[in-house]
């Protein structure tokens, strides 16, 4: 009476559904191109981003020696995209871990818990918070906290938190009727046990496609802040304020704006395709 | 199989859920559900009480008070004589060694991502009970115990059939050795051939770990075949109390006759007349006045919807609250 199912993980059936879907491998790839480019930069390029100003091809088309063209300062664009991939890649990772670690915990807790603190406390907090689009959020804060790169990140981060908190909230006050949970308490478990090992691994398929819907986002959001000049600053090599300096040659020399342009673009579409790849694999409901 | 000795004593337990007209705080509070309304009965060491009632009568809700897994509004649950409801959050993690629950769902009661051997192992590890490699041997033998295999340690739920998940709850809750088992509605959900198969396993284990078990179900030959005493509840109330054979025999609560009534049967020569329980059971936020079954008892006479009638003895070991009945 002892049968053996076919052994496989959950592990190798969530690879394999994502693998079935051409667009989520392509958006693998975008992510793992960024990365790749961020980690290899100085081997991808002779120049240095910053201080190879070459003064005799100001603005040069693309072709011959600096294939994406130059920007005003005569800087090869190619290589302040690869160097600014690492900006972008930071801009995708560190608002969102600080969302992450900052709003799981309180939305576990305040899912769990329930309450006073819950309901008038905490929602109510994240609903003005949520009340501002998160670009306009990001704005203030940046404007509040001053310019640079870290403090566009932590304004961005915290325009992440009421979306990681609401979701985290969300998705526990589901999980904790289901009865593996009861039983995890009638067995004995603490609360913060079953906060940590029964219920946030079940809310973490959900977390993970925010993840990385939210660092599409992040990056478009680094881009705008840095445009504006509120990110980045000018000299380092960050794709908004590439476009930021482009602007200005619209019109007669367009190709300093359109790398970054279709950078942020493709970058975008990678994280989102992969988010997307990521929900139809972990969803259930979704067959294979 | 009894001794006599009551192992588990409920007295007067309550439980009242609120109903608030405007979602909580703010909102006034309107009434409650009388999910378990003052029932009282006590399990004796070694014997199977089976609780039996249709859906919304709180037999679930009384199972997870007993457990604390729901606070009671009111009354004492008596674990070897020491009231549970009075325990410090500490001591009833302690007690929980004592007393498990299987539930009703195996799809739901196993954390999809958790192994078996993670899963059956929780119990000791949080209880701090032996290392590694004797947990793990645990597990094995136990796997062994209830049918499945050692070699399933490492498998997820997901990889198992209903009847498979329901022998991995049922080892989870014997893992500590408990004395007293809670089985909420714990074969409702299996094919009847799989629930035999279930119900035949926890009468070995009954014998072999002397368990004692509660087992709560709304299927009546599920009650009969494992129970030595029944508990019938209704609207959170209990009505009748006897010991299998005499409730089965001689049933005397009008609400266990319809019970019985409403349940197929393959030989139709023993029908007794029938009893119908029409209608729908009334709402628990607002019963009956009197007793909670006369709006569907088709005895009913004045006095019955006037007074709350008393769970009496009427026989030996036969206890029922309804006013007709005379001892």
């Amino acid at each position: 009476m002892v049968e053996f199912p076919e052994r496989r993980s959950m592990l190798s059936i969530f690879i394999r559904r994502y693998c079935s879907n051409r667009q989520a491998i392509l958006g693998a790839v975008i992510v793992g191109l960024l990365l790749l480019a961020a980690l290899c930069a100085p081997l991808l390029t002779q120049y240095d981003p910053v201080y190879d100003q070459d003064y005799s091809a100001v603005l040069a088309s693309p072709g011959g020696t600096h294939i994406f063209g130059t920007d005003d300062l005569g800087r090869d664009t190619f290589t302040r995209l690869v160097y600014g991939s690492r900006l972008t890649a930071a801009a995708a990772i560190l608002p969102v871990a600080f969302a992450f670690c900052v709003g799981v915990p309180i939305g576990l807790y305040s899912g769990y818990k329930g309450g006073f603190i819950d309901q008038w406390i905490i929602t109510r907090i994240v609903d003005a918070l949520q009340a501002f689009p998160s670009m306009v959020l990001a704005l203030a804060l940046a404007a509040m906290l001053g310019g640079g790169f870290m403090n566009a990140m932590l304004a961005i981060g915290i325009g992440f938190l009421p979306a990681f908190i609401r979701i985290t909230r969300a998705q526990v006050i589901q999980i904790k009727n289901l009865e593996y949970v009861q039983a995890a308490r009638s067995i004995g478990c603490s609360d913060l046990r079953i906060a940590v090992v029964h219920i946030l691994p079940n809310v973490m398929p959900t977390l993970l496609v925010q993840i990385t819907l939210a660092m599409a986002s992040a990056i478009i959001s680094e881009a705008g802040l840095s445009y504006i000049g509120l990110g980045a600053s000018p000299e380092q090599p960050s794709w908004g304020s590439m476009l930021r300096t482009a602007q200005s040659y619209l019109g007669t020399q367009p190709w300093v704006a359109f790398f970054p342009g279709l950078s942020i673009s493709i970058v975008v579409l990678g994280f989102n395709l992969m988010g997307d790849g990521l929900r139809r694999a972990l969803d259930p409901k979704i067959k294979d | 199989m009894t001794n006599g000795e009551p192992l588990l004593e409920i007295q007067h337990l309550k439980k009242y859920f609120p109903i608030y007209d405007n979602g909580g705080l703010l909102g006034r509070k309107k009434g409650d559900v009388k999910a378990v309304d003052d029932v009282s009965f006590a399990v004796n060491k070694g014997e199977t009480v089976g609780i039996v009632g249709e859906s919304g009568c709180g037999k679930s809700t009384l199972g997870k008070t007993i457990l604390r897994l729901i606070e009671p509004t009111d009354g004492k649950v008596l674990f070897h004589g020491k009231d549970i409801v009075q325990l410090s959050p500490e001591e009833m993690r302690q007690l929980r060694k004592s007393v498990q629950m299987v539930f009703q769902d195996p799809y739901a009661s196993l954390n999809p991502r958790m192994t078996i051997g993670r899963t059956l192992e929780e119990p000791l590890l949080i209880h701090q009970i032996g290392n590694a490699q004797s947990r793990r041997q645990a597990v094995e033998n136990l796997l062994e115990e209830v049918g499945l295999d050692n070699r399933h340690y490492s498998s997820y739920p997901h990889e198992f059939s209903g009847g498979q998940r329901q022998r991995i709850a049922i080892a989870r809750a014997l893992i500590n050795k408990p004395e007293l088992i809670i089985a909420d509605e714990a074969v409702s959900a299996l094919d009847v051939s799989v629930q035999a198969q279930i119900l035949n396993l926890m009468q070995d284990l009954q014998k072999r770990y002397q368990l004692t078990y509660l087992f709560i179900s709304h299927d009546l030959s599920v009650i009969r075949y494992i129970s030595d005493r029944i508990v019938v509840m209704y609207l959170g109330k209990v009505m009748e109390v006897a010991e299998t054979e005499e409730l089965f025999t001689h049933t005397l609560h009008p609400y266990t006759q319809g019970l019985l009534a409403a349940s197929p049967r393959l030989d139709r020569r023993r029908e007794k007349k029938k009893i119908f329980l029409g209608m729908d059971i009334p709402s628990a936020s607002n019963p009956p006045s009197g007793c909670v079954f006369h709006t569907r008892c088709p005895y009913a006479k004045p006095i019955c919807s006037e007074k709350i009638p008393e769970l009496r003895e009427v026989g030996k070991n036969h206890f029922a609250a309804c006013h007709l009945i005379q001892p």
